[in-house]
């Protein structure tokens, strides 16, 4: 008898293959069609193990399978698909979409490891393609060279640090540690992972490298990679270490909070603000995880969510405005008379961000600052709030310009891939903004599983 | 049983759907979304007086304990029924002022009678702050797509200080769930129980939820905000801040000093910020150049008179906040209205290159002058019996403190017809004007009936809203 998670497995494997295959066939709608197929089959495979509740470990337990990491796979498998469809048109679609199935496979790998090793292979796995997807045009090279750069030192670094770890606790079990002299093992991990999920001070990479890539490559790395050193991030200071990482939390989430938010007030690159926005969502993220309880770390994973479907529905109308030369904030006036819809998505998508009523993530940083204030720590919660109303100027200027009125403006097309992609991030935001309900309830079960 | 409540929250939300189908006669349809939002609202009054609260409820997040929860109350019901009239006014007179884009900006106008209905019909604290927010938000695309000259530098600072307030708000709401016994975000249980939070706490509630509603009111020294966006939002936009968004802060004060005890501790201070923040306005009113930006320092002023009567904690008082919040909104709203019109006839506002307008159009000038008496309490008006109330309340509270709000009056009645004088009457002869058309007449009239109304009958509202204390 089959278990889901090997047919799961094999549908990864089939994944890689196919597009190998299609890549060589060189079909760019063949190409396209097996990828969004594949991603669906492992997108309902993963729903299947969700509502069934096969969870177990597989792999001689390298690899573990529970609600935690279903959902988080889940947000990760439809984030893909609505990746592919922004890329695809661009003209060096089918490169991309080979390597990104590599990361993918590394994605599941960080989410679902139950030791050190596999997460380790998982973050190379998924960097590395990263960073020859960057080296696909000469234009991207720059910020191609600089993520390369910073990735391998954060490889070195959390090699190091593993190889610590092994030596005081004699295993690579991703389970809760208390050895005395953790805390050499820990900073290595936390450098390491640091620089993957953005934390000040081992993120002054991410603006120049979101800058510098194409659209569809940086709705990737924010939206996707950096969610996963989140993961990797829970798993380590979470689960291997809640007794020592407390103030280490609250120490990174207040300066990635308001470095993010102060950097980003003083840029006119709509990207580069984006870029510092995510840092200082890294920040709220980092609020939550900080209070170690189940309230904070369910909050912590919706607001992963949010901040996902938002970050990648923003990047199609981004990366749409890019193809035409469009960078600036002042680049952006007018928009609503050029296309209405994308006028449409941006803003709420921004509104979210900033975390208005009825978008999922208001309720995402309801979440969080509440869970500090359940837990005691009310000032972080009001540095939380300030930061918040520090974002509202940026983001709203953005909205501002969008919404101002252009003379003799011109109809911009949107092609249907990059339109369905704004549109499905769209309604999941409002969706789960209006009724959050279910999405609150399975990240509760997924944090009650971990800790 | 038919959800009332409900079904008031839904209607502009399925008239924003209409009308997107129906893009031609949106304005057609935010009307007549507004007039059944009355009459709705009149059935569910006619409820209430014969069978008492309205209360309906629905699951909605059961994970962190919210419910959906609407509730027509003596408190709500005065302010739902201000913004279902302003609502109604405005959409009418938006006939009259938007001739551009009208499909965006009645839809706007639609999805922010909803926010505003489910912020006075929500039972919930959660609830109440979804709402705000997204009427804020709704308010703050109004602004600056459809204001006057400045408007990006004002709805920008509009949405900080909004969005300032909305999050210490947040930050409120939260702490009173954590400390309530019964850890719960109805409103109800918080009145009932609020006595319970332990008292530091009682302390930190309070500091931040004051700040919060005194930028929303606005109050001196937070109300930079409110003249920049009142005098550059559209017609409508101005009225609705000045008229309805104005009574978010004043609702919450409200639900703040009838559930906290440390409040009434407190009561003295609290009301010697509002006179101050009325002699304030007033007094700023005086230097002003610009008609809307006189009329946006009068709401100041009054504003806080309506947050004194509040801090007096008495039945007369709070009568008197109550009374005074409905009345408010029906005058700043007529007076608004009549301002954009004056800017409309002449092009602009400065008061030194307005004049008789007196001998151009003879309807405006009375109904101003009407507005006027109404908003320094003449008898027979509404803003009688507001004074009235706020004045007897405070001198049973703070005796012969009273004095210094009074100054307010005075120095509003003089600045006042000191504009009138200006405006309509002096200057030489002029040309006829005939601008008004029936939408902007019917919009006035209704507005200056209510005050009539309510100005020869109070106990209409009175009963109904009973003792609060």
């Amino acid at each position: 008898m089959i278990t889901l998670f090997e047919t799961l497995a094999m549908a990864v494997s089939m994944y890689m293959l196919l597009n190998i295959i299609a890549r060589l066939v060189n079909n760019k709608k063949l190409h396209f069609a097996l990828t969004v197929f594949m991603l669906a089959s492992i997108f309902s495979l993963l729903l299947m193990i969700l509502y069934s509740d096969s969870f177990g470990t597989h792999f001689d337990s390298m690899l573990s399978i529970n609600q935690f990491s279903s959902l988080i796979s889940l947000m990760i498998t439809f984030g893909m698909l609505l990746v592919q469809f922004i890329a695809y048109s661009e003209p060096v679609y089918q490169d991309f979409s080979l390597l990104s199935s590599f990361s993918f496979f590394g994605m599941l790998l960080v989410i679902m490891s139950t030791s050190i090793l596999t997460l380790f292979i998982g973050l190379e796995l998924l960097t590395i393609p990263t960073v020859i997807s960057l080296l696909l045009s000469r234009k991207w090279l720059e910020a191609g060279i600089k993520y390369f750069v910073v990735v391998a030192l954060s490889a070195g670094l959390f090699a190091f640090g593993a190889a610590t770890f092994f030596l005081l606790n004699g295993n690579l079990q991703i389970t809760a540690q208390n050895t005395a002299g953790d805390i050499i093992a820990l900073l290595f991990f936390v450098v390491a992972i640091g620089i993957e999920s953005g934390i000040f001070p081992f993120n002054l990479w991410i603006p120049d490298v979101y800058q510098g890539s194409p659209g569809f490559i940086t709705s990737m790395l924010g939206g996707l990679n950096k969610k996963v050193g989140i993961v990797a991030l829970i798993y380590i200071m979470l689960v291997i270490f809640p007794y020592i990482s407390q103030d280490l939390l609250i120490f990174f989430a207040v300066l990635t909070m308001f470095y993010g938010n102060l950097a980003a007030l003083m840029q006119k690159n709509v990207k580069r603000i984006l870029a510092y926005s995510s840092i200082s969502q890294v920040g709220y993220i980092l609020i939550g995880l900080s209070t170690l309880g189940r309230y904070g770390l369910s909050a912590s994973i919706f607001q992963i969510f949010a901040h996902m479907f938002a970050f990648i529905g923003i990047f199609a109308v981004i990366a749409l405005l890019e193809t035409k030369g469009r960078i600036e904030t002042k680049d952006y006036i007018g928009l609503n008379s050029e296309n209405k819809f994308m006028a449409l998505t941006l803003s709420v998508l921004l509104l979210s961000m900033a975390g208005i009523p009825f978008t999922a993530g208001f309720v995402g940083k309801f979440l969080l600052f509440s869970s500090a204030v359940y837990s005691n720590l009310v000032w972080l919660a009001i540095l939380g709030i300030i930061n918040t109303v520090i974002s509202v100027y940026y983001y709203a200027k953005i909205i501002i310009a969008v919404y101002t009125n252009k003379k003799d403006a011109r109809h911009v097309r949107a092609d249907f891939s990059i339109s369905f992609a704004a549109l499905a991030s769209l309604a999941i935001i409002i969706f789960f903004g209006v009724y959050p309900a279910p999405m609150i309830s399975l990240a509760q079960a997924a944090a009650a599983i971990l800790i | 049983m038919i959800p009332i409540l409900f079904a008031m929250l839904l209607l502009p939300l399925a008239g924003v759907l209409v009308a997107l189908i129906a893009r031609r006669w949106a304005s057609g349809i935010a009307v007549v979304v507004s007039l059944l939002e009355l009459i709705i609202f009149l059935l569910a009054a006619w409820q209430f007086a014969n069978g008492g609260k309205i209360v309906e409820s629905y699951t909605f997040i059961p994970a962190i304990n919210v419910n959906f929860e609407l509730i027509l109350n003596n408190i709500t019901f005065v302010f739902t029924l201000l913004s279902v009239v302003v609502f109604l006014a405005v959409s009418i007179a938006s006939r009259f002022f938007v001739s551009e884009e009208r499909t965006g900006y009645n839809l706007l106008l639609m999805l922010a009678e909803a926010g505003v209905l489910g912020l006075f019909l929500s039972g919930n604290l959660f609830i109440l702050y979804l709402f705000w927010d997204f009427s804020i938000v709704a308010l703050f695309f109004m602004l600056f797509h459809f204001g006057g000259y400045d408007r990006r530098y004002a709805s920008l600072k509009f949405i900080i200080y909004s969005i300032f307030s909305s999050s210490l708000l947040l930050i409120g709401i939260m702490l009173i769930y954590f400390y309530l016994p019964s850890h719960s975000f109805e409103i109800a249980q918080l009145m009932s129980t609020g006595y319970m939070i332990p008292k530091n706490a009682q302390l930190l509630i309070l500091v931040l939820l004051l700040f919060a509603f005194m930028i929303k009111m606005p109050v001196f020294p937070f109300h930079s905000w409110a003249p920049d966006a009142y005098s550059e939002a559209p017609p409508g936009g101005a009225m609705l801040l000045a008229g309805v968004l104005s009574k978010f802060g004043i609702y919450g004060l409200i639900i703040l000093f009838v559930s906290l005890p440390l409040a009434k501790e407190y009561a003295l201070y609290i009301a010697i910020l509002f006179v101050l923040s009325s002699v304030y306005g007033a007094a700023t009113a005086l230097g002003q150049k610009n008609l809307k930006r006189m009329l946006s320092y009068l709401s100041i002023s009054e504003i806080g008179m309506i947050g004194f009567a509040i801090a007096t904690m008495n039945t007369l008082g709070m009568s008197g906040a109550l009374f005074g919040s409905l009345s408010h909104a029906l005058i700043i709203s007529l007076l608004f209205l009549l301002a954009f019109v004056i800017e409309k006839l002449f092009g602009t506002s400065i008061i030194s290159r307005l004049g008789a307008l007196i001998k151009r159009d003879k309807l405006v000038s009375y109904l101003f002058l009407f507005g006027i008496f109404a908003a320094i309490g003449l008898p027979l008006t509404s803003g009688f019996v507001t004074d009235l109330l706020i004045f007897l309340g405070g001198a049973k509270s703070f005796g012969i403190l009273i004095l210094v709000p009074a100054t307010a009056i005075i120095i509003n009645a003089s600045y006042l017809f000191w504009i009138y004088k200006k405006i309509f009457l002096a200057g030489s002869e002029a040309e006829m004007f005939d601008l008004l058309d029936k939408n902007a007449k019917a919009s006035m009239i209704l507005l200056v009936l209510l005050i009539i109304f309510i100005g020869v009958f109070p106990p209409i509202i009175l009963n109904s809203i009973g003792a609060i204390i």
